[in-house]
């Protein structure tokens, strides 16, 4: 059946969308606009952004387990003049401290070292001497806030808004307000470079109440990212094609009965998507073709920062194909320090787990900039919380939601530029903070999305994106 | 109709009337509180002028009690701000919608939330 045949069985089958848009009453869906049975006849069709857009694609980098980024960008002088001494009361007024490590003396690595790169003069650390190159197409946000105290709440709620489970997620939002670009590839595709799914789980990608043809598609690691993928052996082309064709008969008689059942219409999708990945999804992951200089640059040529490295790599490819979103998860320097999570030993957690970041994402800047997608792509450096100045376990930190550092680069960003800060010693943020949901609203404004008109009607509640909250923070945009 | 649902709530959440008089503001009051304000965000999206301004004008009364409270505390200057704020963002809220002005509605809508969320900061005992 062609796209053709297939649209004129949906309008004239039980599904009844043609009559029933002229009543304009579909039960199960409510009252219909002309535009919205068209969405119900292909969900993933383009749709026009509110404005024009600065942006086509995300890369959303969730440094999983929570970066210090004291150690990293946030350079202060007087922690390292404090260091093991109690902390100020004065810093403590306002924040409710439920971390598991309690509040102990200042710390500071004594082998931190901070220099300032760039026209910008952005600061930098010793552990980011690759990313310090790219100082001036940062802007940082250093007064970053969220809420939770465990990585698998504030992880939700960075991804999706809100600490409970069943909101979709910011890239499933985005695939619902605009399409797909490619429809021959997933428009929101989940990378992670852990040996298994990040511990948080599909939840953060999940389409929560949007219909499920939103949620993003998971690729795993390594030389087959997509399972299944090819044909099984023993099975004619036109045998698979003709079992593929009853199949979807079969899926659209049931849901002509079941109009309401978004779960079956995304599974009709996604072996429409799935048949025509089987043409376009191997090209598109596959990295054998890459020159040796890419290869060198994102750090395929190390173990240490191979897995990460061809994620990112991937992610360029998924990019340059118009993926709308790729939310990009990284695992463990080894098999002992699985995320950036350093209650203890933060010295060797953090070398290690910066190296496996630091070249990769310094060459996804350079690559993105030198192929001119960086003018229309938004990378983002995201994590569930930062950690504390106070140290935990002698030389660890513990979680710290009250003030970190995050950064965006690439389209419409106001390059070299920083917003917000934190106190003298980084506990909390100061002045105008930046909450997971202003961060939404900023990204989705790039993509030509008004945060406050991104809107679905679910239960009888018109949800949005940024649940009732969300700033566009104005200072980040150029 | 709205009004009526919002009103019965309140009477049943608030124990008959009889804490808010005291200037006792508990955890049910804030659900209640929280739950208003996300109805009226939704109801100002989809302009629902009626049940918008029924919202509005309970959250504004509703602030009033918060003040209130705050006032009592005798050490919380901030929470009365806080509170003062909030029901002068109700106020303005009521008069856009009545207005037919949902946008500006919706971002002071939004104000507020992040008004409760600062003042929630400080006083809510857990997140």
């Amino acid at each position: 059946m062609n796209d053709k045949s297939r649209r004129e069985f949906l309008l004239k089958s039980g599904m009844g969308l043609g009559g029933a848009a002229l009543s304009g009453f579909i039960p199960g869906f409510g009252y219909l606009t002309a535009a919205s049975a068209a969405e119900l006849i292909d969900p993933l069709a383009p749709k026009a952004p509110h404005f024009p857009a600065k942006v086509k694609t995300v890369i959303w980098l969730h440094q999983n387990g929570a970066p210090s980024t004291l150690d990293l960008y946030d350079y202060k002088p007087e922690l390292v003049k404090l260091a093991g001494k109690p902390i100020p009361e004065s810093f403590l007024k306002g924040i409710k401290t439920s971390t598991q490590g309690g509040i102990t003396k200042l710390f500071n690595s004594p082998k931190r070292q901070f220099k300032q790169y760039g026209e910008s003069g952005a600061w930098f650390s010793d552990l980011l001497p690759n990313l310090a190159q790219h100082a001036d197409k940062m802007a940082f946000i250093k007064s970053s806030v969220t809420v939770g105290a465990t990585h698998d709440i504030s992880i939700l709620k960075l991804n999706t808004g809100d600490v409970n489970p069943g909101r979709p997620s910011l890239g499933a939002w985005i695939n619902y307000a605009l399409g797909s670009a490619n429809k021959d590839l997933p428009s929101y595709v989940v990378l992670y470079s852990g040996d298994r799914e990040p511990s948080a789980g599909s939840v953060n990608w999940s389409a929560g109440f949007l219909p499920a043809v939103y949620q993003g598609v998971a690729f795993r690691p390594g030389a087959s990212p997509i399972l299944h993928l090819d044909r099984p052996g023993g099975l004619a082309a036109s045998e698979q094609k003709n079992a593929l064709a009853l199949l979807k008969n079969l899926n659209l008689k049931r849901a002509a009965y079941y109009p309401e059942d978004t779960e079956l219409q995304a599974r009709i999708r996604a072996y429409e998507l799935a048949e025509r990945m089987q043409a376009t999804a191997p090209e598109a992951v596959d990295l054998s073709k890459e020159s040796e200089a890419t290869r060198e640059a994102y750090g395929l040529n190390d173990e240490a920062t191979k897995a990460y490295g061809e994620v990112l790599l991937r992610a360029r490819r998924l990019t340059e194909r118009g993926v709308r979103f790729i939310q990009v998860v990284n695992g463990g320097a080894d098999n002992e320090i699985t995320s950036w999570d350093a209650h203890n030993s933060l010295e060797e957690n953090h070398s290690k787990m910066a190296k496996l970041v630091d070249k990769p994402i310094a060459a996804l800047l350079a690559d993105l900039k030198e192929r001119g997608l960086l003018e229309t792509t938004l990378v983002v450096w995201a994590s569930e919380f930062g950690r504390t100045p106070w140290g935990e376990s002698g030389d660890g930190r513990d979680h710290n939601p009250w003030g970190y550092t995050q950064w965006v680069a690439g389209a419409g960003i106001k390059a070299g530029t920083t917003f917000g800060q934190t106190d003298e010693i980084g506990v909390q943020s100061q002045g105008q903070t930046v909450d997971t949901y202003d961060l939404h609203a900023t990204v989705l404004q790039l993509l030509g999305l008004n945060h406050l008109k991104t809107t679905f009607l679910h239960d009888g509640r018109s949800e949005r994106p940024t649940v009732v909250y969300g700033e566009v923070i104005k200072d980040l945009l150029a | 109709m709205v009004s009526k649902i919002i009103k019965i709530a309140l009477y049943l959440a608030l124990g008959f009337g009889a804490l808010t008089a005291q200037g006792e503001v508990d955890e049910d009051f804030m659900t209640t509180m929280e739950d208003l304000n996300k109805s009226l965000s939704s109801n100002i999206s989809v302009k629902d002028g009626k049940a918008a301004t029924a919202e509005a004008t309970e959250m504004e009364k509703m602030f009033v009690e918060v003040e209130a409270f705050f006032v009592k505390k005798t050490d919380a200057a901030d929470g009365v701000k806080w509170s003062q704020d909030s029901r002068e963002l109700s106020a303005a809220i009521l008069k856009s919608v009545v207005a037919g002005d949902f946008d500006t509605a919706q971002q002071q809508a939004t104000s507020l939330s992040k008004t409760c969320k600062a003042c929630h900061k400080i006083y809510k005992k857990k997140d």
